[in-house]
């Protein structure tokens, strides 16, 4: 019994010394499933987005979850899932997006606990002429995250645009949908 | 809490005979630490752009070991100081870029002991003409890292490999749009 | 041995009741070992997805093969290709031979957006690529945009595609079929005075 004690104190004075020393096995292999389980809600951002899964994205939100951009702000579930209807309308059932997707990239993940700070980047690649992608896109997002009945939500995402500005993209936005109107045409 | 925790773990390795807790106690925390080491890496990675496009050129220089060194196919740039020359050429420090930035990409670490390869790939994307982005720049990083007395890893050497344009139809189109405006 | 099992689950027991704020309900009544695994077969499946590109990339056939199960297919559309036969055959079709040492300067994929699902010794991944591509002045060019669809097993010990679904999304695979015919014409007519008369 003592020896097995000494054994295990050998081994992890052998160890060399963590950043996050003083951490038990346990603790520290929750800070990786954490890293990994916030990593995956940025990317699941995206893809619920981008496939028009309105429920699925407002779940992603804690309850009292906020989005943010600029002036914009929508907090709760519900309000956040209105925003992508007035965004996109309703996607008739068995949607399939290839007009446009997002790229998430360049995840920095802070635990602290059952709160954590994420920092990321996006870049939307829309369809060009010829149906070449074309980056449309390409912005920041900032997020406070909490764990909520022992999973991590969004409590607030902020989402900074950095190429074009918000004022460029709306000429943008509305030079595409004058096009796409002519097409239709 | 720590102390329940404690007295647990303890009688859980006091359950197991003292070889098998040798090995698995061993196993379990290097095989946690690999993983750790891998997340680590990939962070370091994803911190050099975001350090570099914020032109925190102080946390930049400090992802470096102090011998650390950044070179491509032009040159390299050894030491603290001479990365820090290297980079006050894009500007002030701590000025506000909204004209570009890194999209990094496809990690791919090797953790050997204390030391670490790895290689990742970068977009580097420009503000163009109606503020769109415009992808001006794509290749591959080639890292060798060093871990630290802290536990913590940093680059010893990095070397940025161009692959799209070439050192010299980059110089081009940058004379190109210089004449331009 | 038997009372050493008991005492063992009991102190795991302990363990894992002492925490229930730090427990996430997908890890609930896993075993730190097992928590580790999930952990390291995300890890090996994510550098799987990232693997693929850098083999296909640098055209490293032999390789790229290797990342398929023994009965590992391929698909995209209506093409499909299953078992390392097939598989090597679609890559020495598309690329040719390619000689050794060659580097690739002419195009790249950037693999992004993972999620990977684990089920014991099989799991699914879903991912995103972009293929970038040199353009007349040399600036990368973004040329294809696509996602995949994984179904992956543990083989021996090591994870292995089961299953790859490409699904191109930009541009559509008729639209990619336009875009590569005309650029074989346009190389056809570029080549065509080097042809002997």
């Amino acid at each position: 019994m003592m020896a097995r004690r000494l054994l295990l104190v050998a081994l992890l004075a052998a160890a060399p010394a963590q950043a996050q020393t003083g951490l038990t096995i346990e603790q520290r292999l929750q800070r990786v499933e954490d890293e990994l389980a916030i990593k995956r809600i940025l990317i699941d951002y995206s893809a619920t987005q981008d496939a028009r899964d309105y429920a699925g994205y407002a779940n992603l939100f804690a309850k009292e979850g906020e989005w943010v951009n600029g002036k914009q702000v929508h907090k709760g579930r519900d309000a956040i899932h209105k925003m992508l209807v007035a965004l996109y309308g309703a996607p008739p059932p068995g949607y399939v997006n290839v007009e446009s997707y997002h790229i998430s990239s360049n995840p920095r993940i802070e635990l602290h606990g059952d709160r954590a700070t994420a920092k990321s980047r996006h870049l939307l690649v829309w369809r060009g002429p010829d149906g070449a992608p074309l980056p449309a896109l390409a912005g920041r997002y900032e997020d406070e995250l909490i764990r909520e009945d022992g999973h991590w939500k969004i409590l607030r995402r902020v989402d900074y645009p950095v190429m074009p500005t918000p004022e460029e993209w709306g000429k943008v936005i509305q030079a595409r949908r004058a096009a796409q109107q002519q097409e239709k045409k | 809490m720590s102390l329940v925790l404690r007295a647990a773990a303890l009688a859980l390795l006091a359950a197991i005979p003292a070889t098998a807790v040798a090995q698995s106690a061993a196993s379990i925390e290097a095989r946690l630490r690999r993983a750790e080491d891998e997340l680590a890496i990939q962070r370091i990675i994803v911190d050099y752009a975001a350090r570099l496009d914020a032109r925190d050129y102080k946390g930049y220089v400090a992802l470096f070991t102090p011998d650390g060194e950044w070179s491509n196919r032009i040159g390299s740039h050894k030491g603290p100081e001479a990365i820090r020359k290297m980079l006050t050429t894009l500007g002030p420090e701590g000025a506000t870029n909204t004209s570009n930035y890194h999209l990094v990409s496809n990690p791919r670490v090797e953790v050997n002991g204390d030391r670490a390869t790895a290689t990742s790939r970068y977009l580097f994307v420009m503000r163009g003409k109606d503020g769109s982005p415009r992808p001006a720049l794509a290749g591959l990083y080639a890292d060798e890292l060093v871990r630290q007395s802290d536990g913590g890893w940093k680059i010893q050497r990095r070397v940025a490999n161009d692959v799209m344009p070439t050192r010299e139809e980059w110089a081009k189109i940058i004379a190109a749009e210089r004449a331009g405006q | 041995m038997r009372m050493t099992r008991i005492v063992n689950r009991f102190a795991l027991a302990t363990l894992v009741a002492a925490m229930p704020a730090l427990a996430p309900a997908q890890t609930a009544g896993l075993s730190i070992e097992q928590r580790l695994q999930r952990v390291e077969d995300q890890l090996a499946i994510q550098r799987i997805l990232i693997n693929y590109h850098a083999y296909l990339d640098s055209r490293n056939i032999g390789a790229y093969v290797s990342l398929f199960a023994k009965d590992g297919e391929w698909v995209n559309g209506s093409l499909v290709r299953k078992g390392p036969a097939q598989i090597r055959e679609l890559l020495t079709g598309l690329f040719g031979n390619t000689p050794p040492g060659w580097v690739n300067t002419e195009s790249y994929t950037h693999t992004t957006n993972i999620q990977i699902d684990l089920h014991g010794d099989r799991a699914t991944a879903r991912s995103r690529h972009l293929l970038v591509k040199r353009g007349p002045d040399g600036s990368p060019v973004p040329t294809l945009a696509g996602r995949y669809e994984d179904e992956l097993i543990r083989e021996d010990g090591h994870w292995k595609i089961l299953r790859r679904v490409d699904y191109p999304v930009l541009p559509t695979a008729e639209e990619w079929g336009k875009i590569m015919q005309a650029r074989r014409a346009a190389t056809a007519t570029a080549e065509r005075p080097k042809e002997p008369k």
